[in-house]
């Protein structure tokens, strides 16, 4: 994955798509791109959070779920993962694993949240994102709740 | 230490000044002589009307003569001359001698001092007292007595000599001496006390820049660097006004000197010419009288001025010494090198009786009694958060009861040499100390009482060393001995210290941490012949055992044949490593290379390069602050030379790479050496230049041989010295694509070097590792296993930790905690504890609650009380 052809991608992914080309170019050049045959693990979950990850290519697994694992999503080209655990600085939430061969652009904690604050546009994203999940989130637990209320009416 | 600087001087330096005394009596005479022949060669020699001269019974002529006198002035003026410089050099290595002894009085009272004491000194203080301001010192002692013994000799004889022509001019010649023997130590009072403040300001002044520098992150974050500057320029300020008083005092000190010196000659030509015209003095007596007075001036004047530069040392001395005497230091005795000290063992119990200990008016225990097996592991706990750190530290006797006592056995621990209590007693804390020195200098820094080799005594600059190191009462110790006392734990030989070593670092699980290091590093190891050759023979098998890993390549080999993608150019140009000089030196200056690239085309194609990576890094790093680390990191040019390079891409791109000029293509070139493909990912190396370079590397080996004395090439069957271990082993790069592998190909390493017997030997390289300033290289928690296992390695009679695991997590710290307990089974353990689900292993549990000892029994006993807290 040349340098100047993950800059171009890095453009799709939408939290650092407020970036301008200097910038991107930079971002790409300065960080890892790693390789991840399928089955590697980017990270586990309980890990301490030192990154984020840019897939640029392949698909990834999210799994959680304490002992038994649990998809909880997958994800392709172009998203931005590992972030939550960056943010709120915690141990990684879930394990992310790759599914088939991956290539990912690895952006250590400091630079990212560098380009956040440095960059009113991404800030504005990440609170997009992160309101999003909430939502989702409290979708699900009303779903569960509901799902708990109606085991227990008959009982 | 004596509070009067010359008592100090004197005890120091009697015989010396004496021989100081006599040397310039001796060398009086020699002026005088030296001013009196040319007196003889004009009057006599040449004015002289005699034909003949006799001297010690034989005839001269008058030529004879005045080539004789002329001899003897030019051996009178050697003489002289080389009398002057004895006498500056002993005088010069005489207040050396003595500023030496000080400055070591002052660092061995420094290690004397009471452990609160530095709560209200900082180091900004301390360091300018032994280093700057006792620098004057030196200087002024050589001078000390005998300046004033010689001026004053010669004022005597002077006046002497006034005198013996007339009573009344010579009173008239001394008249003005008792109103400047009265009023100038007034002032000069004045000026000391001035200078005493000075001093105390200026350091004060360090102080707050010492303050500033380590505090820098917190004055940036506060944004208080208007704050802190305005404070600076008070102090700063407030020295100024104060030099100006004292520059007001100390050149009217001057003037009025001056000025009575110059008053005198006036009563010379009043009184003296009064006395002439009225015939009751001879017009020759008063003629010899001023040009005696002419004389007596430059005595005295060296009088005032040194009496003026005594007072000043004397205050600085005064202020310097009165630093170094706190109140509690620990007695000399204590300090002295016993090595008697080696035999005594502290076994026993330890008897705490009405322990008290209070820092001003805050007490932390009070009436502290108990009693610690010496075979027993016991947690000390405190319920409300105070007192058990203070109480470690006074086991350990870092601290000093306010009451009570301390007995271990029969030994009181106040009374100890602390050549023992540092020998049998492990202490460590969370915040120990690392020194800036290797992982190993740290872990055995508690064994190095005493130098265990004295085998380069022999030698005459060793012999020097102690002789003048003697002379100002200085350690005559040698620093480049073994210090490291091996026999610990029972161990006899050095292989079985080694085996000591592994045991405590596998206890403290320190192993991988010193395996990793060792792994990483590239000189400094001191690995064997036998080690290295094993590391080649191991090659093979390690990369057999990482391709078992996963099918990608995860590393790329090293072939002379191919080119390297995860080298550099300049690493694939060379493949080898240049002797004395870097890579990039060799390739811009060394001829041979030069003509191989130019021959290969390869000048011409680099330079193309250049320009394109140049013009990216233009591009990319403008907008980065200079600062940022970004440049360090990542660019290939530094940020000095960005603005050069600008042009210089400018030029080359509208004119064409051709216009450039030879110099300008070096800096090109320059920077595509730097490019490395797999790492930047930027497809500018085409498989044609890259065939180029390889092509390039073999003429290079060609023409230069295997075996040569400027550059050593990798070779598959030799061990590097300029790459890594890690390197070394897989005779191969780690992909920059798998970086992500490194943990796994670290574990397969580990067990590859495991099987073959190299993990030992590689773990106790990794001792070889420099740990940083304050172990800054180190993570916390290893930095705090290190301490642990120093503490450890002592294999000390009572050992106590102080909390200092505290980094780690809590599985971890459990774990180590348990093996250090095992390790230390049927001897004694004291450790501080937090967290009290720690205290079920223990024998027993000291439970501290305001100041005192509220429960101390088995933690079974204890069980209700510690899970409520």
């Amino acid at each position: 994955m040349a340098t100047i052809q993950a800059a171009a991608q890095l453009k799709q992914v939408p939290l650092l798509s407020g970036l301008d080309g200097k910038q991107l170019n930079l971002l790409a050049f300065t960080c890892e791109v790693f390789e991840y045959a399928a089955g590697d693990a980017l990270f586990r979950r309980g890990e301490n959070s030192d990154c984020v990850y840019v897939i640029l290519q392949g698909t990834v697994e999210v799994l959680g779920g304490d002992g038994r694992e649990v998809l909880l999503a997958t994800l392709g080209k172009n998203n931005l993962i590992g972030e939550m655990a960056v943010l709120n600085d915690a141990p990684r939430t879930a394990t992310v694993r790759a599914r088939d061969a991956v290539s990912a652009l690895k952006i250590p904690n400091e630079r990212f949240l560098e380009l956040i604050t440095a960059n009113p546009q991404a800030a504005l994203q990440v609170m997009q994102m992160l309101s999003e999940k909430l939502a989702d989130t409290s979708r699900r637990a009303a779903a569960l709740q509901a799902q708990l209320d109606q085991q227990n009416s008959p009982a | 230490m004596e509070k009067s600087l010359y008592k100090y001087i004197i005890k120091h330096t009697k015989k010396d000044q004496v021989w100081l005394i006599l040397l310039t009596l001796a060398s009086m005479p020699l002026v005088y002589y030296s001013l009196e022949i040319p007196k003889l060669i004009i009057n006599k020699a040449i004015g002289g009307g005699a034909i003949t001269f006799a001297v010690f019974g034989f005839e001269f002529t008058q030529i004879q003569y005045l080539l004789l006198l002329s001899g003897l002035f030019l051996l009178m003026v050697i003489v002289n001359g080389g009398m002057k410089y004895f006498i500056n050099v002993y005088r010069g290595i005489l207040g050396e001698r003595m500023l030496r002894r000080f400055r070591y009085t002052l660092y061995r009272r420094i290690l004397r001092f009471p452990l609160p004491h530095l709560n209200n000194t900082s180091p900004g203080e301390i360091i300018p007292m032994v280093t700057a301001e006792s620098e004057p010192l030196g200087g002024f002692i050589g001078d000390s007595i005998a300046l004033p013994v010689m001026q004053g000799g010669l004022l005597i004889t002077y006046l002497s000599f006034i005198f013996a022509q007339d009573f009344w001019l010579g009173l008239a010649s001394i008249a003005l001496y008792p109103p400047q023997i009265y009023f100038i130590p007034k002032l000069q009072n004045k000026v000391n006390q001035l200078s005493k403040q000075r001093v105390q300001r200026v350091r004060k002044l360090s102080d707050r820049i010492g303050e500033s520098v380590t505090g820098l992150s917190d004055i940036r974050a506060n944004a208080a660097g208007q704050f802190e500057s305005a404070d600076i320029s008070a102090r700063l300020s407030g020295l100024f006004f104060l030099r100006v008083d004292i520059f007001q005092r100390k050149f009217f000190i001057k003037f009025l000197n001056n000025f009575l010196a110059q008053l005198t000659p006036f009563f010379f030509y009043a009184i003296g010419g009064y006395l002439v015209l009225k015939n009751q003095l001879s017009l020759g007596a008063l003629v010899a009288v001023l040009a005696a007075y002419k004389d007596i001036a430059p005595p005295w004047k060296e009088l005032l001025k040194f009496y003026q530069i005594s007072e000043d040392i004397k205050v600085k001395y005064a202020q310097i010494i009165e630093q170094f005497a706190p109140d509690g230091m620990t007695p000399r005795a204590a300090l002295q090198d016993a090595p008697a000290a080696e035999a005594k063992t502290l076994r026993g119990d330890v008897k705490i009786k009405r322990l008290k200990y209070a820092e001003d008016a805050a007490v932390s225990l009070d009436g502290v009694d108990a009693e610690l097996r010496g075979d027993m592991h016991t947690a000390i706990i405190s319920r409300d958060g105070g007192g058990d750190d203070e109480l470690a530290q006074l086991l350990a006797r870092l601290l000093s009861p306010t009451a009570g006592t301390v007995r271990i056995g029969e030994d009181d621990l106040q009374t100890l040499a602390e050549t023992v209590s540092g020998r049998r007693i492990g202490y460590c804390a969370a915040a120990s100390k690392l020194f800036n020195a290797s992982i190993g200098d740290n872990l055995f820094y508690g064994l190095k009482q005493q130098p265990r080799d004295d085998a380069t005594d022999q030698t005459a600059a060793r012999k020097q060393f102690i002789k003048e190191a003697a002379a100002a009462g200085n350690s005559v110790m040698d620093i480049n001995a073994d210090w490291v006392d091996i026999r610990v734990g029972g161990a006899r030989t050095r292989a079985e210290f080694d085996e000591q070593v592994l045991n405590i670092v596998g206890c403290v699980e320190l192993e991988d941490e010193l395996l990793q290091q060792a792994l990483r590093a590239t000189n400094g190891l001191h690995l064997a012949q036998d080690i290295c050759a094993a590391i080649v023979k191991l090659r093979a098998r390690v990369i057999k055992a990482i391709g078992e890993i996963e099918d990608a390549a995860i590393v790329e080999p090293l072939a002379a044949d191919r080119y390297i993608h995860n080298f550099t150019v300049e690493e694939n140009l060379l493949f080898g490593a240049p002797v004395g000089q870097t890579a990039a030196e060799f390739i811009a200056a060394e001829p041979v290379m030069q003509n191989i690239l130019a021959r290969a085309g390869l000048q011409q194609d680099l330079a193309v390069i250049g320009v394109e990576l140049a013009g990216l890094m233009v591009e990319l790093f403008s907008d980065v602050p200079e600062s940022s680390e970004l440049f360090e990191q990542f660019s290939f040019i530094k940020a000095d030379e960005l603005p050069a390079y600008r042009r210089l891409v400018a030029t080359a791109k509208t004119a064409g790479a051709d216009s450039i000029t030879a110099a300008q293509r070096k800096q090109l070139i320059a920077v595509s050496l730097q490019l490395c493909p797999a790492r930047h990912r930027l497809d500018l190396i085409n498989p044609a230049i890259q065939k180029k370079v390889v092509a390039a590397r073999a003429e290079l080996m060609r023409e230069l041989g295997g075996d040569n004395a400027r550059i050593q090439f990798f070779n598959a069957d030799e061990y590097h010295p300029g790459m890594s271990v890690q390197d070394n082993l897989l005779f191969g790069k780690i992909a920059h694509a798998k970086g992500h592998m490194q943990p796994r190909i670290i574990a397969t390493m580990q067990a590859v070097l495991q099987a073959a017997g190299l993990h030992a030997p590689l773990v106790l390289a990794g001792l070889n590792c420099p740990v940083g300033i304050n172990g800054a290289r180190l993570a916390a928690a290893t930095r705090q296993k290190l301490v642990v296992a120093r503490a450890l390695l002592k294999d000390p009679d009572i050992l106590i930790i102080n909390n200092a695991l505290a980094s780690l997590d809590a599985k971890s710290r459990a774990r180590i905690m348990d093996k250090v307990l095992k390790h230390r089974a049927g001897r004694n353990v004291i450790w501080a504890v937090n967290d009290p689900q720690l205290a079920a292993r223990f024998d027993s549990v000291l439970l501290l609650e305001k100041h005192k000892v509220a429960r101390h029994d088995a933690p079974q006993a204890l069980a209700a009380e510690l899970a409520a807290m």
